[in-house]
């Protein structure tokens, strides 16, 4: 993903993806990823998680968030206004892009395993596809909420991934109001969403100045995508845990395009 | 004065760390008196030593003693490794390993009842049997047997827990091999190799503690030439 900032009208999508401390002591590359496409009316971001235990599984989560952002946008395009058939079809056609990688390389395609995590904001709301962990938080009238939440899994080092042959049957699609959407893998998901009482709830003293600031970053000329980057590579969310990291940002900005 | 940046202007919270139940199931029949019993006191010295190094594992790792001898008694309930104390066992008695094992099962689940309740997440908890000798309390074929085998068989085919077994000295490979989950054979112990088994102990719950999902952790192989057990066969 290239640190440029994406702009088109009144849509603004930032992100990054930086290594976790785990990964810089052992010399790996960051393996997770996002991506986003931000067409006249609508915003498409999506975030993966490539699995540790699979050997390309940074490649699988390129190709996974790569791919159906790309085809999500196509079929946004081309009038498909069912927004839960688009991000399925999307997502299912990244894995079929993982797969047909996996078979040219010769590879099985378990090697290639992510998580992924999609969501389009248009003007009616925000949709999200989710397989596996991270999370969706979303600003409404200034007030966080939970859009999706990691998967169910027993162990906190397991969980569903994209690749796997049940793909669909783990798919988890919620549906929400929006003006803001922001989403994280789960290096940096305990910022987003905390466990209270045994549930999930909004972190809002970091989800909501965060979006205000990269609002207000925008009239500055600031770079979000090295701002959000140095905010992930920053001790106190390093301590959140030693995975790779990536954290992206939707929202709109009042008034005219920019 | 430069721009102000993001991370001080958002909340982080502190992290909410997942927890790892372990727990050690430790013979201390008469036959353990002596030297083995003076080694595996070091060995609980040296693991709780070397845990408490671990940035991590002291986050994460929440750690039991159970001992079968005279009796079976959890003589350490569930503590995190910063508060961890550990015990200094005397030999002495039998060898209830049956019931020693339905205890260390039973204490794992309502560990993990627990995390669920206040929400916290958590790894596949571990329990690491040590003995020197073979159950005294059940026979191949009775009802006790017949509960140990379905709780650690069960238990590991459910994914509720992994279960290590380890024999020492004189321990019955056999009955142990039989009590082990398939594909998880039991180890014995090489001679004088305490210290090193603790220390391997101490380093895979480490990494256990800093797995990131999904991953099978590599555990380093205690059956190499510098490791400290072998397969019997």
């Amino acid at each position: 993903m290239p640190a440029e900032q994406a702009r088109s009208r009144s849509y603004i999508a930032c992100g990054a993806s930086v290594a976790g401390t785990r990964h810089i002591r052992d010399q790996i590359p960051c393996e997770d990823a996002w991506a986003r496409v931000i067409l006249s009316d609508a915003l498409i971001i999506a975030v993966a998680d490539g699995l540790s235990s699979a050997e390309y599984g940074g490649k699988g989560a390129e190709i996974a968030v790569s791919s159906s952002v790309r085809i999500a946008a196509d079929a946004y395009r081309a009038g498909d206004q069912d927004i839960t058939s688009l991000i399925t079809a999307a997502m299912g056609a990244g894995r079929e892009h993982i797969d047909n990688h996996a078979i040219s390389e010769r590879l099985d395609i378990s090697s290639l395993a992510t998580t992924l995590l999609m969501a389009v904001l248009t003007p009616d709301g925000v949709v999200c596809g989710h397989i596996g962990d991270g999370a969706c938080v979303t600003l409404s009238e200034g007030e966080a909420s939970l859009l999706s939440i990691p998967g169910p899994a027993t162990y906190a080092n397991e969980t569903a991934v994209l690749t796997a042959q049940n793909w669909e049957s783990q798919l988890r699609i919620s549906h929400g109001a929006a003006d803001a959407i922001i989403c994280a893998t789960d290096g940096c998901q305990g910022a987003l969403i905390r466990r209270e009482d045994g549930a999930y709830v909004p972190y809002g003293p970091f989800v909501v100045p965060l979006v205000r600031s990269l609002e207000q970053y925008v009239g500055e000329g600031r770079d979000l995508n090295t701002e959000i980057a140095d905010l992930l590579s920053s001790s106190r969310m390093r301590a959140l845990s030693s995975d790779d990291m990536t954290l992206a940002v939707g929202f709109q900005i009042p008034g005219e395009p920019f | 004065m430069g721009l102000e940046k993001l991370e001080d202007i958002v909340d982080i919270p502190y992290p909410q760390h997942p927890h790892c139940a372990t727990v050690l199931v430790l013979d201390t029949s008469a036959s353990m008196s002596g030297n083995k019993i003076a080694e595996l006191n070091e060995g609980l010295r040296i693991l709780t030593d070397e845990l408490k190094e671990d940035d991590l594992a002291v986050k994460r790792i929440d750690l039991a003693v159970i001992t079968f001898g005279k009796g079976v008694e959890l003589v350490r309930p569930f503590t995190g490794i910063s508060a961890f104390d550990p015990p200094e066992l005397i030999a002495g008695g039998y060898t209830p390993m049956g019931e020693a094992i339905l205890e260390a099962v039973r204490v794992v689940e309502e560990r993990k009842a627990e995390y669920r309740t206040i929400g916290t997440d958590y790894y596949r908890p571990w329990i690491f049997l040590i003995t020197d000798g073979q159950p005294t309390d059940m026979r191949k074929g009775d009802e006790t047997w017949e509960k140990v085998i379905e709780a650690v068989h069960g238990g590991e085919k459910d994914h509720k827990f992994l279960f290590w077994a380890l024999g020492v000295d004189q321990a019955n490979m056999t009955l142990l091999r039989e009590i082990s989950p398939a594909g998880r054979t039991p180890l014995m112990l090489k001679e004088a190799k305490w210290a090193e088994m603790f220390l391997w102990l101490s380093k895979s719950l480490s990494q256990i503690s800093d797995s990131r999902i999904g991953e099978q952790i590599s555990l380093e192989n205690p059956v190499g030439p510098e490791g400290w057990g072998v397969i019997q066969l």
